[in-house]
């Protein structure tokens, strides 16, 4: 990974790809994701969100498009209440 | 649930339940013991514990049925190498093969080839950003 961190969420794409969201960091909770490539062993930088967040959760909406929601958390300064989604 | 806990992990396992393990108390004492919750009758009940308590740790189902828990914080707040396995026809936990260091506040995710990939963590040098492809079949071979 580009960045370090702890207490992000992980989970398998459709495609096969793991997404990293969220976490903490050396500089605070993060909002820049990250998408891992088992076949080639390569990191790269997705879509950054727009919430930096940790201890969210992450799960699939079954629609048929592999579509991820992420839902509330903590960020640097309040727990959140607000929810986003990421398709691959 | 039977026991109050929190930074525990929820699994659902194959037959529709939902398997809870480990976590912490409100002293922030971890916990080994794992509840079922069965949302047909919306009861909970005991099953297997751990043979070591933990928090802060993940809980991967593997292709199998099988569940996978690895590393956590132990009682003294030092990251966990150690992981183990659930099989849910037993109830029962088993230890697996170890990690090289341990981890806790790390992520899980299970590849397609049923390999767990664990992402970053913190860990005895703080945050990390390496990952390990963890191959809980080879471990129950070996």
């Amino acid at each position: 990974m580009n960045y370090r961190r702890s207490k992000h969420t992980s989970c398998v794409l459709s495609n096969g790809n793991v997404l990293v969201v969220g976490g903490l960091g050396d500089c605070g909770s993060l909002n820049i994701p990250e998408v891992y490539d088992a076949s080639s062993d390569t990191w790269t930088i997705g879509p950054k969100m727009a919430q930096d967040r940790y201890y969210r959760t992450v799960d699939y909406l079954p629609d048929g498009f592999g579509t991820i929601v992420v839902i509330g958390g903590t960020s640097d300064s309040s727990c959140l209440e607000s929810t986003e989604i990421y398709r691959s | 649930m039977n026991t109050a806990r929190h930074r525990h992990t929820a699994t659902g396992l194959s037959d529709g339940s939902v398997l809870v393990v480990g976590g912490m108390t409100a002293s922030d004492a971890p916990l080994n013991t794992c509840e079922i919750y069965d949302p047909t009758t919306g009861t909970w009940s005991y099953t297997g514990s751990m043979t070591y308590a933990r928090k802060y740790h993940t809980t991967s189902r593997i292709a199998d049925g099988r569940i996978i828990v690895i590393g956590g914080q132990d009682a003294n707040n030092n990251p966990m190498n150690t992981a183990e396995e659930y099989n849910p026809s037993t109830g029962t936990w088993s230890l697996i093969g170890s990690l090289t260091e341990g981890r806790y506040d790390h992520g899980a995710a299970v590849l397609f080839t049923g390999q767990i990939v664990i992402t970053g963590c913190y860990g005895v040098n703080g945050y990390m950003n390496s990952i390990k492809i963890y191959n809980p079949f080879t471990v129950r071979g070996s």
